[in-house]
């Protein structure tokens, strides 16, 4: 309960910090900020970027997740590789790799192409797994009763999909609303990069206060999307071992566009940001690589992931257990807390600490405890669902079982439960270790002065315009961090995908 | 004229043959199982019907009109006919009535007339009130109804059922079979199920095809499939039998249990040597000792209408074992004496080389 109490202030805190800032400010100074014509010109480009990025991201997502399930194409599986290779590059360095060669991607257009290309896997996975597992008797059906296969993709397969679609474009928007990185280099203003120059560069806290309110109505909006759709009572159908395996759709003279179509989004999404870093690796070599300071820049990161992780699994575990194994209010709360949390900017939670450090724990401000403190509130929901799926397969009737042979609950917890969902546990430390490493918005806030992450450091000398000079370190975030998640994402998307043929049933 | 004729239709997967040359025929309004293990083809085969795969060969006319041959393949949306998946399988994301209304064209019905036709279609397979469910809602008997009301509803030249029943447990899949009979026979329906459940087949079809390794082996009407079957496989797979040897003299077959009058006169020479099958039912207890087969129980299981029972007859006659369906609520022990007598006519097939 105390862990539900503490989660709850957690999150009330960003609001709270809002609410002091225009208090401190003035009701009506605060009002007259957040009525300015620059917040609406920064609502504008907020949400162009957000809708224009995930409809591009959902278009191609959809097409990619068709083509690798349902065409003929060859090299299916492969294709389904390639064309999540984006995971393993963030955001914020495709966007350098891209500024760094082609400075004039500059604006809208290029941030919505540059943001596409890292995020439309999150569309294309979630869809090709419901292609995978819808029964093919339902299209079979579609086509007795007189409808062709276009008709039938429309009415039959697309709603199908809904909520694979809506659920990856949500995540997308949520992704837009947070970005800072990719956008400060792609010099296209939201709300997220306009609340770090207010605060950065022109020390308004009262002006970061009231972009940052429209920004948590933002996400809040969001969020509410994204529940709605959860709890529309929706029952997506299984593959119940139907006969046969789907026919796949012969491209015909469409083959080579389609091709061509894949090797291109390869080639912008995955192939160009890692080209352009090796290009400025091999020229950067003259630039006289700082081997001590990579080192001693890896060993911080990795230190800040180990850290946050820990704090953040050490937390989400007594979260987790009261919302599996108990009911009510408190563990309706410890379960979906999580979902708001989770879709705060970086840049909401850094902010939101420095406030309350300043004020009223000025020790804490700027040291490591409250960096990790800040990666744990944002990291904390992956921790949570890792762990939650392991335990929800631990039977309930294992423990009582444990109970019922005299053992005490601490002892059924250490030799029955941890061991079960210790899986999960090591899954949950591992995906916000991740997280950690290219986390960068919160980090540039929170950070000890002088303390660099590999993040930090990319985005301090790329601002500078030191391309050569920081490839090593993009090299070493991409190696460390992206890597490994697209391996994670790759595993937990493409198990239990076996498909076998039978013909006959 | 044949609603349904299938000609010499071949189809295969990589290695194996699923159809080889396979003819069929049926009438309009009557009902046909296609019956046979699995991997039989069978599924292939009403795929190919429903225009799902593309056979290698053959041809497929429904209505006199060519949907498949050398030269023509319709697509499954232009054949009118109907599917009933195994499972139902019911779209998720409509209601009830939007699944049964699904096939119904927009274009030259109103509004008012679709649901008129979704309300009789409710009627028909009895799910008046379920209209406005969404398909998780419904049981997976109610699903399985609302799949043929769905599949029936735009009046199919033909309406193919792939094992509907499998999933269902047994005491709903003996009631369904009725209901869906009566569903077919009432609106005059032609229809091929197809089911690897012989009881299935023989309780549901006006006629019924046996498959195996892709070939059609037997067409006939239920009685003849069970009482004349084409070979001992069929013979075999369509209910229990007792199989003996003999040896033919006439019209009669000479075995360790006495003469028995064969159902095919003139197929074999005298003298010939041949397999004759019996079904259970056609052994019938009896209390004189003359005439009669003196056997002892080995097992006997309970059915409650009938017992089957596994008899060994007595050494003096060979110890052939035989299979047995008595009626009554008699119960047998092991080790008890039975006399039974043989009714009707048997079976004979060529004795297979290699047997005795």
């Amino acid at each position: 309960m105390l862990a539900v109490l503490l989660l709850a202030a957690l999150s009330s805190l960003p609001v709270l910090y809002v609410i002091l800032r225009a208090q401190d400010a003035g009701w009506a100074y605060s009002a007259e900020l957040l009525l300015r014509p620059r917040i609406f010109e920064l609502l504008v480009n907020t949400l162009k970027l957000a809708a224009g990025a995930t409809l591009l991201s959902c278009l191609i997502g959809v097409t990619t997740a068709w083509l690798v399930e349902r065409s003929d194409l060859s090299y299916r599986k492969v294709w389904n590789a390639i064309v999540t290779l984006p995971f393993a590059v963030p955001a914020f360095i495709s966007a350098y790799s891209w500024i760094s060669v082609f400075p004039r991607l500059e604006g809208f257009y290029g941030a919505v192409l540059v943001l596409t290309f890292s995020n439309f896997p999150l569309v294309h996975l979630p869809v090709a797994a419901a292609l995978r597992g819808m029964d093919p008797a339902l299209e079979e059906t579609s086509r007795s009763l007189g409808f062709g296969r276009i008709a039938t993709f429309f009415k039959v397969v697309l709603p199908q999909l809904k909520v694979a679609i809506l659920g990856g474009g949500i995540l997308i928007a949520l992704h837009m609303l947070a970005e800072f990185g990719a956008l400060s280099f792609l010099n296209y203003e939201t709300f997220t990069t306009a609340i770090f120059d207010q605060y950065y560069v022109a020390f308004n806290s009262a002006a970061a206060a009231m972009m940052t309110l429209v920004l948590l109505l933002l996400c809040m909006g969001m969020l509410f999307l994204e529940f709605l759709i959860r709890g529309r009572g929706y029952y997506a159908t299984e593959r119940k071992g139907s006969p046969g395996e789907i026919e796949l759709v012969a491209l015909g003279k469409w083959k080579p566009v389609a091709l061509l179509f894949l090797v291109l989004l390869t080639i912008m999404a995955a192939g160009a940001p890692l080209g352009i870093i090796t290009y400025w690796l091999l020229v950067g070599s003259s630039a006289a690589l700082d081997l001590p300071d990579l080192l001693n820049t890896l060993q911080i990161t990795l230190s800040f992931g180990l850290g946050g992780s820990v704090l953040a699994v050490i937390f989400a575990l007594p979260l987790v257990f009261l919302a599996v194994r108990y009911q009510g209010k408190f563990a309706t709360l410890a379960d979906r807390i999580p979902y708001f949390i989770h879709s705060l900017p970086g840049i909401v939670v850094g902010l939101t600490l420095v406030f309350f450090a300043v004020r009223y724990a000025f020790v804490l401000y700027q040291t490591v405890p409250l960096l990790l403190i800040g990666y744990a509130m944002l990291f904390l929901p992956m921790a949570q669902s890792a762990i939650r799926a392991a335990l929800v397969q631990v039977s309930r009737q294992l423990e009582e079982v444990a109970l019922s042979l005299g053992k005490n609950a601490l002892s059924v917890f250490m030799r029955i439960t941890l061991p079960l969902i210790a899986p999960g546990v090591g899954a949950g430390l591992a995906l916000v270790f991740l997280q950690i490493m290219k986390e960068l918005t919160a980090t540039l806030l929170l950070r000890p002065s002088g303390v660099d992450t590999l993040a930090t450091k990319v985005w301090e000398l790329t601002d500078n315009a030191q391309y050569a000079a920081s490839a090593p370190y993009a090299a070493a975030l991409i190696l460390i961090s992206g890597l490994p998640v697209y391996l994670l994402t790759m595993r937990s998307f493409t198990r239990s995908s076996k498909r076998e043929k039978v013909f006959d049933g | 004229m044949d609603k349904l004729v299938v000609n010499n239709l071949s189809k295969s997967f990589a290695e194996v043959q699923a159809l080889k040359a396979v003819d069929l025929s049926l009438a309009e309004g009557k009902v046909l199982a296609v019956l046979g293990p699995s991997g039989c083809g069978k599924t292939t085969l009403l795929r190919c019907i429903a225009g799902f795969e593309i056979p290698e060969s053959g041809s497929i006319q429904v209505d006199g009109a060519t949907l498949f041959d050398s030269q023509r393949f319709v697509k499954p949306e232009r054949r009118k006919i109907g599917y009933v998946p195994q499972h139902g399988v019911l779209f998720p994301h409509l209601t009830v009535a939007k699944n049964i209304g699904f096939g119904l064209p927009k274009r030259t019905m109103s509004t008012e007339q679709i649901r008129h036709r979704v309300e009789e279609m409710l009627e028909l397979v009895g799910m008046v009130g379920l209209a406005s469910r969404m398909p998780h809602e419904l049981s997976g008997g109610q699903q399985q109804r609302i799949a043929l009301a769905r599949a029936l509803a735009p009046s199919p030249a033909l309406v193919l059922l792939d094992e509907p029943f499998s999933a269902l447990d047994a005491g709903l899949r003996q009631s369904l079979r009725e209901e869906v009979k009566n569903t077919l026979n009432s609106i005059n329906a032609t229809a091929i199920i197809v089911t690897h459940d012989q009881e299935e087949a023989l309780s549901m079809a006006d006629s019924v095809a046996v498959m195996r390794e892709g070939e059609c082996i037997q067409m006939a009407d239920p009685v003849t499939i069970y009482r004349h079957p084409a070979d001992l496989k069929v013979a075999t797979f369509v209910g229990e039998a007792s199989l003996i040897q003999g040896r033919v003299t006439g019209a009669h077959a000479d075995t360790q249990i006495g003469s028995l009058p064969l159902a095919q006169a003139g197929l074999f020479r005298p003298g010939d040597t041949v397999t004759v099958m019996l079904r259970p039912e056609q052994f019938v207890l009896s209390n004189a000792a003359q005439d009669t087969i003196s056997a002892q129980v080995l097992k006997s299981v309970y059915c409650g209408h009938s017992t089957l029972v596994e008899v060994q007859i007595s050494a003096a006659l060979g110890n052939e074992k035989l299979q047995v369906r008595l009626h009554g609520a008699q119960q047998f022990q092991p080790g008890e004496s039975l006399h039974l007598q043989v009714q009707g006519q048997a079976m004979a097939y060529a004795a297979e080389p290699g047997e005795k």
